[in-house]
């Protein structure tokens, strides 16, 4: 311990010599590179002595409560490591203030009362080492040493953290409000710089010697010149600065200080590029200048972070009880925010409202800002009580049965900004007395008596309240008239089951054909009642009206059999998938949806074709065999390619009666369900067998071609 | 013991005693450390009041006109010439950088890039591109925001449309109508503060479930209410035959009556609830009928949505039920419109689906802007991902079809402080990835919930042991969106 004490008395010694030495000729001292990163070990080392120190002052302090030897040993100890540490920490604050790039008052301080803090703290090991004879003088060294301490902290935080760091002056920075008019520079520009480039460019510390915080300083740039040139953003240092890699000694901002955004690079670009203007405003630059958009962008996301964008309003909240007393199911009054003292108020179910309803609002009349009235049966002389809610900024009276006679009283209404009059029954001399509310914006008034020209001439008159009229009906225009709607979808006819047409537009003509033909506008006949239709029947129709133009054909197929089996046997099982109910599945009289061919109503061929037998009690004449069968290309589910239709007594004497190949589909068609009708001669047959084989290699245009196709079949009819 | 009194005091005598202790230990530690715990702050940062905006919102609604199905974005809003000038030839490896195929195209041997067949043009002042198939909506460009670059993770219908409309793709969150249920409540007291319409087109069409308007872990009361596409939009409502209302009026009064003696001797809250949701149907006896009541709205409104509106369960006519239902106060009303999925045949069916949102869709802008409420309405148009940009099977000279796509999209919002007439993002020539402001759909969430006044990170829910959020852990909300 001696030999330490021996050894650091000399060290401190020489090293307060040569902090002396190094102070008095700091202009001729020139320091070798590999001196840097010491340096810049300062701010680590320096927050060991201002402990070290606080520490032993607290030791002095309460010198009296420690007892020993033991004590007045560490005591000394920790001087020696405080004043040491101290040279240290001074000696790379020299070491870091040769960089450059700080203001030169504050540093000179800060380095004068650094090297007075090493010196002072060399003094007290210095006295202690003899302490009765110094006690004296001890105390006030100590003291002199602390208040040092304080001083040149402070004086270091202002250097690397500003000098409002400690006390910001909150005033020297007002809430700015930007307008059109603002220069761009001031309103984006300045900034940006100021939170990512003044903590190191500012007129305490100028790295670079570049000076950021005054347009002087910008203009003139650093030691590498000019930071930008105008209308060049590529051969701009700030820019080139900005965009090398993070890693890059010269990347500005430099690694570990707050980086540019994306946005906030391509805006200074954008800057530069548009000539790096100071004084160009945004309203200056054109619509879709790239630099506008940026800009536009940027203060959108500025505000937008500073979520309380609430509107200031300097009346207070009503109390919470208030509220409820005016919330009904009928009328609900809510703030417009949590934070807010505004009220909006909207009124619902016209068969509920009373206008007492309304005045009673008047219990919130100064917090209401957003009155919603549509639909309600408001009178003009209710007009009288809104008037009263002084600071209403959008009025809704949609549908409401004023006639703006009153619309005069809304002129107390100062802050009155939207007024919504559709559907009511103003007329341009009541509109006419809106010129004297000095807020208003817009007014809508869709569905009034006011034709085009009277609305022009308003507009004229009142050029900043904007007219919105909305959907104006043209004749010219012309639309195309929706299908005619079947209104029982019972697709298997019977007696009590005609075919029923509906269209929901007044005075459209229903025209239809059931022998297969496309229905004529003009000439097929118009449907009148409902008709029933015998068998398989396919009925096309088409609405019509004066100045609209047709609709598309619709087209449903019927269905119907004078004979019904008695059984219905598959000689082929059906693919395992789509099994329905077996054989009766085709006599039920249940239809299935070209929507699900999963359904039971459906039975599905692909491997084997569709064979079945179909037995009546006793032989009947047949004119002709239905199937309905489901067409859905992109399913692969095609027509059958053959149909053939044998008849007989009994199933061991059946012969071919009829053989049938019905169309196939030459393109993409979309899912309909179709009835393939063969025609017979009367043959009397007690048995009927049909065979309906699948497609065994679809054509050429289909997606699946070469691959076989399917058959479904949901019913069969005789008749 | 009595369990109902148990029930009453709802709280047992281990309960506590274990409060008790950790309760007045914390208190005492507490105030040691913040002095000024016992104060009483003004608000608490975290916990913000439910049925209330958190800050002064855009929008006050949403009407969300839902395209199930995926509409393909190159035949509506998506301009690429250069799928024209190349058709024919192979999507290049650089552009699809290993995006997953679903299995309908992996297989495929080539990827044959395919233009659309229709013709587009620019519109309006902001000179959007708009296919010929959309031409009312090219009439209102200047009123609506284009996304360009809407993102997904999903590849499948099923998983993409749960991940929109939950903010997962698992499907068991609950709905974004849900969430604006929980967090703003009901503005209209007589409705659901969330509708569902649904309706189907004439296309290749996909299902909609409802665990898509589910409230998930949220209270019942924020489920979607599905209108029924029939005559009536809510079954069950009408009083039956027989029964006034003046009866009916007493009939509850009395049922009341008798169930606030069941709550003062059980206390089970869900009698409370009970009780208002008699008295909310009773109301909804009025309310309804008012809705679907067109004698208020002039003929010509038959000719702005196109006469298909009168046809009960259509686009047109949820479009205008939806109008009224927004109008009325119901602060989400959720239409899905089926029949989007053109693997193939996109020339014969891309028209059929084109016209029967077309008009409707761009009527719902006018009609709520000439009421003076598009401003606070905010409508949103969009699928669950876009298509591909070549060819599902081979493309002839007159039809083709597209598989799923996610990495860009377009879907459009208008109204409630969306930035009208502007495009958002930007894809590369071939439309396939983003270049520029990508917006995925946590990001799209965040939006729109700051549109409604709402902090997408402190609308919250606890539910099994952590808290819940429609946007999760991710979402940023866009201000490039907003005006």
């Amino acid at each position: 311990m001696r030999r330490f004490q021996a050894v650091a008395a000399n060290v401190l010694l020489a090293l307060n010599l040569l902090l002396v030495f190094l102070l008095i000729f700091q202009e001729k001292v020139v320091l070798p590179g590999w001196l840097q990163p010491v340096g810049r070990m300062h701010p680590m080392l320096l927050h060991l002595p201002i402990g070290l120190l606080v520490l032993v002052g607290l030791l002095w302090v309460f010198r009296k409560a420690f007892a020993g030897e033991g004590v007045a040993q560490l005591f000394r100890f920790l001087l020696v490591v405080t004043a040491l540490s101290a040279a240290t920490a001074a000696l790379m604050g020299f070491f870091l203030s040769r960089e450059g790039g700080y203001t030169d008052n504050l540093l000179n301080w800060h380095k004068y009362t650094g090297v007075g803090m090493s010196l002072l703290a060399y003094a007290l090991v210095v006295l202690n080492e003899r302490p009765e004879r110094n006690s004296r003088l001890f105390a006030p060294v100590l003291g002199l040493s602390t208040l040092c301490l304080f001083v040149t902290g402070h004086f270091g935080a202002s250097l690397t953290h500003g000098e409002d760091y400690l006390f910001p002056n909150e005033e020297a920075a007002p809430e700015m409000v930007f307008t059109d008019d603002t220069p761009v520079f001031v309103s984006t520009i300045e900034p940006i710089l100021k939170t990512k480039c003044y903590q190191c460019h500012n007129e305490q510390k100028q790295k670079g010697e570049l000076l950021m915080t005054t347009l002087a300083g910008l203009l003139k740039g650093g030691k590498n010149g000019p930071i930008w040139v105008a209308g060049d953003p590529l051969n701009s240092h700030m820019i080139q600065r900005a965009n090398l890699p993070l890693d890059d000694k010269k990347h500005m901002p430099p690694k570990g200080k707050t980086q540019l955004s994306p946005e906030e690079v391509a805006l200074l670009t954008a800057w530069i590029k548009a000539g790096a203007d100071t004084k160009k405003s945004l309203g200056a630059l054109a619509q879709n200048d790239p630099l506008r958009v940026l800009v536009q962008a940027h203060l959108n996301a500025v505000r937008g972070g500073a979520e309380a964008e609430v509107v200031a309003y300097d009346f207070d909240a009503v109390s919470e009880d208030a509220l409820q007393q005016v919330n009904t199911p009928f009328r609900v009054v809510v703030p417009l925010a949590h934070d807010s003292p505004a009220l909006q108020a909207s009124f619902f179910v016209r068969e509920a409202y009373k206008p007492e309803h309304l005045a009673e609002l008047s219990a919130v009349k100064t917090q209401l800002v957003s009155l919603n009235l549509t639909n309600m049966p408001v009178r003009d002389e209710d007009l009288k009580t809104v008037a009263g809610f002084e600071n209403l900024e959008k009025l809704i009276l949609n549908n409401t049965e004023v006639t703006g006679k009153t619309l005069a009283d809304l002129k107390s209404l100062p802050n009155l900004r939207s007024l919504a009059l559709s559907g009511t029954k103003v007329n341009k001399d009541a509109l006419a007395s809106l010129s004297q509310l000095a807020s208003l914006k817009e007014v809508f008034v869709w569905n009034t008596p006011l034709g085009t020209a009277e609305l022009a001439q308003l507009q004229g008159q009142n050029k900043g309240i904007r007219f919105v009229a909305g959907y104006v009906p043209s004749d010219n225009e012309r639309l195309k008239l929706n299908p005619p709607m079947l209104v029982n979808e019972q697709f298997v006819i019977t007696a009590q089951t005609p075919v029923t047409f509906k269209h929901p537009l007044p005075g459209v003509q229903i025209r239809y054909t059931t022998d297969g033909s496309e229905p004529d506008t003009l000439k097929s006949p118009v449907y009148q009642k409902p008709f029933a239709v015998n068998g398989f029947t396919v009925v096309k129709a088409r609405a019509t009206k004066d100045k609209w133009y047709a609709s598309e054909l619709v087209e449903y197929t019927f269905f119907g059999g004078q004979h019904k089996p008695d059984r219905a046997e598959l000689i082929n099982e059906p693919n395992p998938q789509y099994l329905g109910e077996g054989g009766k599945t085709l006599i039920d009289g249940k239809k299935g949806t070209i929507e699900n061919f999963k359904d039971v109503a459906w039975l599905g061929f692909r491997e084997k074709p569709f064979e079945a037998f179909f037995t009546f009690t006793r032989p009947v004449p047949l004119k002709s065999v239905t199937m309905s069968i489901g067409k859905n290309t992109g399913s692969y589910i095609m027509p059958p390619t053959t149909v053939e239709v044998w008849g007989g007594p009994d199933k061991a004497h059946l012969k071919l009666i009829q053989k049938i190949q019905p169309t196939q589909p030459q393109k993409e068609e979309s899912g309909r369900i179709e009835g393939i009708q063969a025609a017979l001669n009367g043959e009397n047959c007690a048995v009927v067998k049909i065979v309906a084989r699948p497609v065994t290699k679809l054509p050429a245009w289909h997606p699946g071609k070469g691959q076989p196709g399917w058959v479904f079949v949901d019913e069969v009819f005789f008749n | 013991m009595n369990e109902f009194i148990e029930n009453r005091l709802n709280v047992n005598r281990r309960h506590f005693l274990g409060k008790a202790a950790a309760g007045i230990g914390s208190l005492a530690l507490g105030s040691l450390l913040v002095p000024d715990l016992f104060r009483g702050g003004d608000e608490e940062s975290d916990a913000l009041p439910l049925g209330i905006s958190h800050f002064a919102p855009k929008a006050k609604r949403v009407i969300y006109l839902f395209q199930n199905g995926a509409p393909s974005q190159y035949e509506s809003f998506e301009y690429k010439p250069m799928l024209n000038k190349l058709a024919g030839q192979d999507l290049p490896d650089s552009i699809r950088k290993g995006q997953r195929l679903t299995g309908m195209t992996a297989n495929q041997a080539k990827f044959p890039l395919v233009g659309s067949h229709f013709q587009f043009k620019q519109y309006g002042q902001s000179g959007m591109w708009i296919s010929e198939l959309f031409p009312n909506i090219a009439n209102i460009v200047d009123d609506i925001c284009m996304i360009k670059t809407m993102n997904t993770e999903a590849i499948n219908h099923d998983p993409a449309l749960t991940f929109l409309q939950t903010g997962a793709q698992q499907g068991n969150r609950p709905s974004m109508g849900a969430w604006v249920s929980y967090g703003l409540g009901s503005d209209n007291k007589n409705l659901p503060a969330f509708s569902v319409l649904l309706s189907r087109g004439k296309g290749n069409g996909q299902g909609v479930y409802s665990k898509l308007w589910t409230n998930g872990f949220l209270d019942s009361t924020h489920q979607g209410v599905v209108f029924s596409s029939g005559e009536e939009p809510i079954l069950y409502l009408n009083n039956p035959e027989g029964t006034d209302r003046t009866s009916r009026r007493k009939m509850l009064d009395n049922l009341a009556e008798l169930n606030n003696m069941a709550y003062d001797d059980f206390g089970d809250p869900e009698i409370k609830a009970k009780v208002q949701q008699y008295e909310m149907a009773y109301r909804m006896q009025t309310a309804v009928p008012e809705l679907t009541d067109l004698s208020k709205e002039p003929d010509h409104i038959i000719k702005m949505y196109g006469p298909e509106c009168l046809v009960p369960g259509t686009f047109a006519a949820n479009c205008l039920l939806a109008r009224k239902l927004s109008e009325a106060g119901v602060r989400f009303v959720q239409l899905y419109h089926q029949g989007w999925d053109q693997h193939g045949n996109m020339v014969g069916e891309m028209p059929l689906q084109a016209r029967d949102t077309d008009r409707a869709s761009a009527a719902l802008i006018t009609d709520l802007k000439q009421r003076g409420l598009l401003d606070e309405t905010l409508v949103i148009w969009g699928g669950e991902f876009g298509r591909t940009n070549y060819s599902q099977g081979t493309a002839t000279k007159d039809n083709y079809g597209r598989d799923h796509h996610p990495r860009a999209y377009c879907t459009w919002m208008a109204g409630g402080g969306v930035k009208p007439g502007t495009v958002y993002g930007e894809t590369d020539e071939f439309g396939y990835n983003v270049v520029r402001d990508p917006v995925n759909i946590h990001d799209f969430h965040a939006t729109v919930m700051h549109l409604m006044g709402l902090n997408h990170e402190k609308l919250t829910y606890k539910h099994l042991g952590r808290r819940y959020r429609l946007t999760d852990v991710a979402g940023k909300v866009l201000p490039g969106l907003m005006a």
